[in-house]
């Protein structure tokens, strides 16, 4: 538990400099989200997922405004997923997003390889999408997310135990005729309960507006759950 | 979950049981050397003399508890297996393909080919059972009387579809058994 605790102090210490940054934009959050996983047969799988996204603290609000907790958004998806090798599948996948004056609906395709160490598995990810939303142009991106998995206890992440995961991804996308980057840093701490459930608590810290707009970064305190059955 | 079919087959053989075992192991941690019974220790310090600090791991299965010693020695992996009173149980040695006897390696291969439409090979490990005294000259002396050699070795392999499988073969190379390996859920690293 020990270990737990210097990692987590570390992340946050590393989060702390955001909040210093007054003039870009900054917001930051909650962020639940429920993934539901469910078996076809030993190489498909469909998989449900819904993502929750309120604001606490806002830099571009008034300062009676914050703290606050306003709705930011809510996305859905759907994923069919099937496996070609052991660790290695495809999926595509049904997104819609609900937000004020923006709702959008996405396609995916992804591609995921596995790789698995004595004790740890890293994860490629790669994605292509398509997000239609009213009254503005197509966006197109391809996103790389690289994400390892550690357990803290042992050798091997058995159930009752605790697993340490991070990830960077990098997102690249084209919109009207210009083109952004986004870059998202994630590391969370496991619980697994067993080959159903997961808990994962984390942070999740996002930098977009390198190429356009203003420079702005997200903070996110996250939790998530995740079902297989 | 690969590592649950491993203990598996240890425990399988260590009873030196007819039926396929049950036997699951349900948690392995990481302990501390002088959480180690020191009958293991001195076993492991004298068959590995150089090998300072390996990490110790307790695995608790309906079978009991054991103590496992994993370290690097003369560039291979090895992971030694001791009962919860600190008593051998094996000895697993990663090698490579090009390490394996060529007539074994022929009949493993041929049993492959017959049995998958497609294979690939992962991880192959060479496990020895016997005495202590035994096994100890085997690291000592290279002296194998009374050691059992046994093949362990993970793989892709397409019967309907892909799957991870780990079976295991004698010396000669002759089938003995085997299991299919299930992947943790990965639904958090893909989705």
């Amino acid at each position: 538990m020990k270990r737990i605790f210097w990692i987590a102090s570390i992340f946050f210490l590393l989060s702390v400099p955001t909040f210093s940054q007054s003039r870009q934009t900054f917001f930051t959050g909650v962020f639940p989200e429920v993934s539901i996983t469910r078996k076809l047969t030993e190489t498909q799988k469909l998989n449900f997922k819904i993502e929750n996204q309120h604001v606490i603290f806002d830099n571009r609000d008034r300062e009676e405004e914050n703290p606050q907790f306003s709705h930011y958004r809510t996305d859905i998806m759907g994923f069919f997923d099937h496996s070609l090798r052991p660790g290695v599948s495809v999926a595509l996948g049904l997104f819609h997003r609900f937000q004020e004056g923006e709702d959008g609906n996405r396609i995916i395709q992804q591609l995921a390889v596995l790789q698995k160490g004595r004790s740890f598995r890293v994860n490629h990810r790669f994605r292509a999408d398509q997000t239609f939303t009213r009254n503005q142009a197509l966006e197109l991106r391809f996103r790389y997310r690289l994400s390892v998995e550690l357990p803290l206890e042992g050798a091997e992440v058995d159930p009752g135990e605790f697993y340490l995961l991070s990830s960077a991804e990098s997102i690249f996308s084209h919109k009207g005729g210009e083109f952004e980057i986004e870059n998202r840093l994630a590391a969370s701490l496991g619980k697994f309960f067993s080959r159903k459930e997961k808990l994962e608590w984390g942070v999740d810290y996002r930098t977009d507006g390198y190429l356009q707009d203003g420079f702005r970064t997200r903070l996110w305190a996250k939790i998530s759950y995740y079902y297989n059955f | 979950m690969k590592r649950n079919v491993l203990i598996l087959l240890i425990v399988w053989m260590a009873s030196w049981s007819v039926s396929f075992a049950q036997d699951k192991v349900e948690r392995e941690v990481r302990v501390k050397s002088d959480e180690v019974p020191d009958r293991a220790k001195s076993w492991l310090k004298d068959a590995f003399e150089k090998v300072k600090r390996p990490k110790w791991f307790l695995e608790y299965s309906q079978a009991g508890k054991a103590f496992e010693a994993k370290f690097w020695w003369e560039k291979h992996y090895h992971s030694v297996k001791f009962d919860s009173l600190g008593k051998l149980i094996d000895v697993e040695i990663e090698i490579a393909k090009e390490e394996m006897p060529s007539s074994s390696w022929a009949k493993i291969t041929s049993y492959f080919e017959s049995e998958f439409e497609e294979y690939s090979v992962m991880k192959i490990q060479r496990q020895l059972v016997g005495e202590e005294s035994d096994v100890e000259d085997f690291f000592d002396e290279e002296e194998t009387e009374g050691i059992t050699l046994r093949y362990e070795i993970e793989f892709h392999g397409k019967k309907d579809s892909w799957q991870i499988w780990e079976a295991l073969f004698d010396e000669g190379g002759e089938f003995i058994s085997l299991v299919r390996v299930q992947i943790r859920p990965v639904d958090n690293l893909i989705f």
